[in-house]
């Protein structure tokens, strides 16, 4: 609840409609209560981009890996 | 050491020896899409799973589709395990209202059991639900292994083929791994573990009221302490047979109890530890033959399993001697062997199992990269302690995971054709196809990646007192072990601990995620790459110059191009932590 409530807190610095209902679904997702406590949403956040950025050097690490073997063939 | 250990350990060798065979013939009939006699069940199963997902069993794959397959695929279960992980507490199957898994240790776990490694830096039965082990973590034990065998396949389909450009299909691949040769195998050996005494139930945990109560004094955050009285025990229950089973024959490892395979209820009895032993190294076995039968030499098939034999018996050897010996710090003390005296170190281990089942096991789970434990390594004599650490070391290539093991002594098969090239100034062969530059290059990729991940973190870890030294419980050699093991353990997937480091930190958690992750994915790339350009080649009939890869000779050179890989790369690291301490120890000193 840590983010959440701090980001309640500036709430008038959101002049956006898209950051309020953005918010709001925050809200409603019971979840995020928990996961939000004690600054763990960032967290979450930084565990699955971790995660995502992992995969994809492995990915680009394959291309790469094909690549080396065509530039010996043509080599 | 005594004849009856010696019998044991052979007994269950020769177990291994009968059933490799049989089983291996049968995978190769499975991955060949030949005709086998669970067809009739397995069969319209396979076509119905086909169906519902949309998959095209005639649709074969490049290497690197099959390899980015793979590793989406490992994405998005690995993303699922988290979040199942991070919302347990408002899932069913909760009975003991276990809170929601915290974020690192979340992804350390989603990581551990997507790699095959299940590193457990938690306590199973105080912090997963029955939902996140059953529906996550057994499910990972199933695909973990059953890719671990599609891409032992892809890599023999590499070896066997000429001039193509495919691998097979890595969906149909993991499918028949799972339903034809994992499923059935589990089922029916997950029944034996009941009839052994292996709980199998969902209900909430009992209480037992304490015959002596105990008074346990604690000391809180704030550094005061408190007494309290302690006067019932919570014994733990659970869905735990049905994941014994995958957990060895998928030699994945993770407990469902944190004692593992030394709690009463995952193995109660000498005949389940002989099944969980057996159950390690069955399908490992088997994939030797597998090979020999799909690349039609099955010479050479046993060759390899002829070397990996010999390194599983001289590891034995090594533990069992180290662990059967009194030990020089009690010197004053009586330790000879009795009828109720073991004679040698007891300490960590199981009364039922013994120093020579202790042993035994310790070197099977270490030599595949399962990570069941059935005794403490960390309280191993230093060099009974060596022989796991040394045996992950070397790349997890004795058996080995299922298909992990394989692949990885197929990596080192390909080094030693291709020293063994250089040595007759030849360009070498293997199996009638040319070892050129581009498969060395990714064999030394997949070869340099495992040093470079354990020593690294292990470095790191080291340098830093506050974040890598403040988790360790022993100093000196013995603390240098076990973080050592650690990262040896992670980057190896295996998953077993030389449990004195707290490893359940924020830095621990996060690298050694990364480590698992390294050590699965980034050599299985290499690994594909190899298979793809091998498929590529056309095959070179066999010529007075072509090392023959079938022969004691081959298997000797296989067997140093491994050691001596493993020795170059650890020794010097190994001299500081596990042979130092044995120095040390016959010096009057511990840790």
């Amino acid at each position: 609840m840590v983010e959440i409530a701090s980001v309640c807190g500036h709430q008038d610095a959101l002049k956006g409609q898209i950051g309020r209902r953005l918010l709001e679904m925050l809200r409603c997702i019971r979840p995020f209560e928990y996961v939000g406590r004690g600054g763990r949403t960032m967290w979450d956040v930084g565990c699955v981009a971790a995660s995502v950025l992992f995969f994809a050097i492995a990915i680009g690490y394959t291309m790469g890996c094909e690549r080396l073997g065509t530039k010996e063939k043509q080599g | 050491m005594t004849a009856n250990g010696w019998f044991q350990v052979f007994f269950f060798f020769a177990l291994v020896l009968l059933c490799a065979k049989p089983l291996g013939v049968y995978m190769a009939h499975v991955f060949e899409r030949e005709h086998t006699w669970a067809d009739r069940i397995f069969r319209p199963i396979e076509r119905l799973i086909y169906r519902l997902t949309g998959i095209d069993e005639t649709h074969e794959m490049a290497w690197t589709e099959y390899a980015v397959v793979m590793l989406l695929f490992s994405l998005v279960t690995m993303l699922v395990t988290y979040a199942i992980e991070r919302l347990q507490q408002v899932l069913p199957l909760n009975p003991q209202h276990l809170a929601a898994v915290a974020p690192d240790l979340a992804l350390n776990t989603a990581a551990s059991f997507t790699t095959n490694t299940n590193w457990q830096a938690y306590v199973p039965e105080t912090t997963m639900s029955y939902l996140t082990q059953m529906v996550t973590l057994a499910y990972h034990n199933f695909f973990s292994a059953a890719i671990g065998i599609a891409l032992a396949v892809a890599l023999i389909r590499g070896i066997s083929r000429r001039e193509s450009k495919t691998l097979g299909n890595f969906w149909v691949d993991a499918t028949r791994a799972s339903l034809w040769v994992l499923l059935p195998g589990c089922l029916i050996y997950a029944l034996l573990l009941v009839s052994q005494g292996v709980v199998q139930n969902f209900r909430p945990y009992d209480q037992a009221k304490l015959v002596q109560p105990q008074t346990v004094t604690t000391t809180g955050t704030d550094g005061k302490t408190s007494t309290q009285t302690v006067t019932t025990q919570s014994i733990a229950q659970g869905p735990t047979a049905s994941q014994e089973a995958i957990k060895m024959l998928g030699t994945n490892g993770g407990g469902f109890f944190n004692a593992n395979s030394a709690h009463p209820f995952e193995n109660p009895t000498p005949l389940s530890n002989l099944m969980q032993m057996f159950s390690i190294f069955l399908i490992p076995a088997g994939l030797t033959v597998t090979l020999g039968r799909m690349t039609r030499s099955p010479k050479h098939g046993w060759a390899v399993f002829a070397a990996m034999a010999t390194l599983f018996l001289v590891g034995v050897f090594v533990a069992y001697y180290a662990e059967s010996q009194p030990n020089p710090l009690l010197h004053s003390v009586n330790q000879h062997v009795t009828a109720t005296q073991a004679g040698g170190n007891m300490e960590g281990k199981e009364v039922r199992f013994g120093i020579a089942n202790s042993a035994l096991f310790a070197t099977v789970t270490t030599d595949a990269s399962c990570g069941a434990v059935n005794s403490a390594h960390d309280s191993f004599m230093p060099l009974g302690g060596l022989v796991p650490m040394v045996n992950i070391m070397l790349g997890e290539v004795i058996f080995g995971g299922v298909g992990a093991g394989l692949y990885g002594v197929l990596i080192f098969v390909v080094l030693s054709v291709f020293i063994a090239g250089l040595m007759v100034g030849r360009t070498p062969e293997y199996l009638g196809k040319k070892i050129e530059s581009y498969d060395v290059k990714m064999a030394m990729l997949y070869v340099l990646i495992f040093p470079l991940s354990i020593l690294g973190f292990s470095a790191v870890s080291l340098m830093m007192p506050n974040l890598g030294l403040s988790a360790l419980t022993n100093t000196g050699p013995h603390g240098l072990s076990e973080i050592l093991y650690a990262y040896t353990s992670a980057t190896g997937n295996n998953g077993s601990a030389f449990a004195g480091l707290s490893a359940n930190t924020h830095w621990y958690n996060l690298s050694i995620s990364a480590a698992m992750l390294i050590g699965r994915f980034l050599m299985i790339v290499p690994m594909m790459a190899l298979a793809g350009n091998l498929a590529r080649k056309k095959m070179v009939p066999p010529s007075p110059g072509t090392f023959p890869v079938h022969t004691p000779l081959f298997t000797v050179l296989l067997v140093g191009v491994i050691l001596i890989v493993g020795a170059l790369t650890f020794f010097p690291a190994l001299s500081l932590g596990p042979i130092l301490e044995h120095l040390l120890m016959h010096a009057g000193k511990t840790f």
